[in-house]
């Protein structure tokens, strides 16, 4: 009887976790989106390395499109120590930047800004290109 | 009595020419007076050869600009570059074009169809919005550019100081028109965008905190 109930807890934890979880997390491919597919609160950012040396990087960001509105993410670019260098508000829900930067080994990322207040559910990649 | 005439002549080209010089002499006043926004946006030119340098170049390319494709936009005075580029070879598409003089930056989002840019209160679209850091890591310039469409027939940018600058403004075709502002004095940093109708009521507002950043 024990095992049952524990067995009907664990499904019915994880069917609720499937409501929850947005479509973009089961979505979510981390050999694209190598910064990550994650909640981000207010202010939270997260960043990565998207290789060595070319100037020539790209910033993808799709949050959740129920959700989003204008000024509440942002893509942008660090120094290899992550020092911010340059942000964009992005466009739309689904939004890719093309930056050049002028010096090597940038980082790529994602940001949810504090000009709005709450969580998103965001998708971030950064990748060399050109 | 030709005496007469002759000096009153004299006296009245005196008075222009007086009158001239003092008006000069007002204009340059105000033009040594750093604007906090430089917002002139220029005509569209063809895009490769609008001297936007070849990184700023390639990458508006690189974002589905055609060789067709043509540019309006604003260089500041510290020679940075922010312009909406303008491509109809697969249908109107827009996006906006960022060159950075000061460390060879440059930034381009992908082309959009007007019907792919999300408009706030129906009639304000982004096309970019940059911050830029200065060297002790605060913001150090803001330059941004989009577009209106009715019932906003009008833009402009609210300051920090509560002030106001009027947007103007760049004709896209199909009802749309295009802004651009390029912002590098922090203590007068736009803190809204907006748009506004025939009557000059404002329709259309984005509003953001221009000193946070990552």
């Amino acid at each position: 009887m024990r095992k049952l109930l524990a067995l009907t807890a664990v499904t019915g934890g994880l069917s609720l976790a499937a409501l929850i979880v947005p479509a973009a997390a089961l979505a979510c491919d981390t050999s694209f989106w190598n910064v990550g597919c994650q909640y981000y609160s207010v202010g939270e950012s997260h960043s990565a390395y998207p290789g060595a040396t070319p100037h020539n990087i790209t910033i993808r960001l799709s949050a959740e499109s129920a959700k989003w509105v204008p000024g509440k993410t942002r893509e942008f670019v660090s120094t290899s120590s992550g020092s911010w260098v340059q942000t964009n508000y992005t466009l739309a829900a689904d939004d890719t930047w093309l930056t050049y930067v002028g010096f090597s080994n940038s980082r790529g990322g994602c940001v949810n800004s504090t000009s709005e207040n709450g969580t998103i559910w965001i998708n971030c990649a950064t990748h060399l290109w050109g | 009595m030709r005496i007469k005439l002759l000096l009153a002549t004299c006296l009245g080209l005196a008075a222009l020419v007086g009158a001239a010089y003092a008006l000069a002499a007002t204009h340059g006043g105000h033009s040594r007076t750093a604007s906090p926004v430089e917002a002139g946006i220029g005509p569209w030119q063809d895009l490769d050869a609008a001297g936007l340098g070849a990184r700023a170049l390639g990458l508006a390319h690189a974002a589905g600009a055609s060789r067709a494709a043509e540019v309006a936009g604003i260089r500041a005075a510290d020679g940075s570059y922010v312009g909406i580029v303008r491509d109809s070879t697969a249908g109107l598409h827009f996006a906006a074009v960022t060159a950075n003089s000061q460390d060879g930056g440059a930034s381009a989002h992908l082309l959009r169809s007007p019907g792919e840019i999300p408009f706030i209160d129906d009639s304000l679209g982004l096309l970019a919005l940059q911050q830029t850091a200065a060297p002790d890591g605060s913001v150090g310039r803001i330059c941004g550019a989009g577009i209106v469409k009715a019932p906003a027939t009008r833009a402009r940018l609210e300051l920090l100081d509560g002030s106001t600058v009027p947007l103007p403004l760049v004709d896209l075709s199909a009802g749309f028109r295009g802004y651009a502002f390029v912002a590098a004095e922090p203590k007068q940093f736009p803190k809204a965008i907006q748009g506004l109708d025939a009557a000059g009521k404002v329709v259309a507002e984005f509003a953001f905190d221009p000193n946070d950043h990552p």
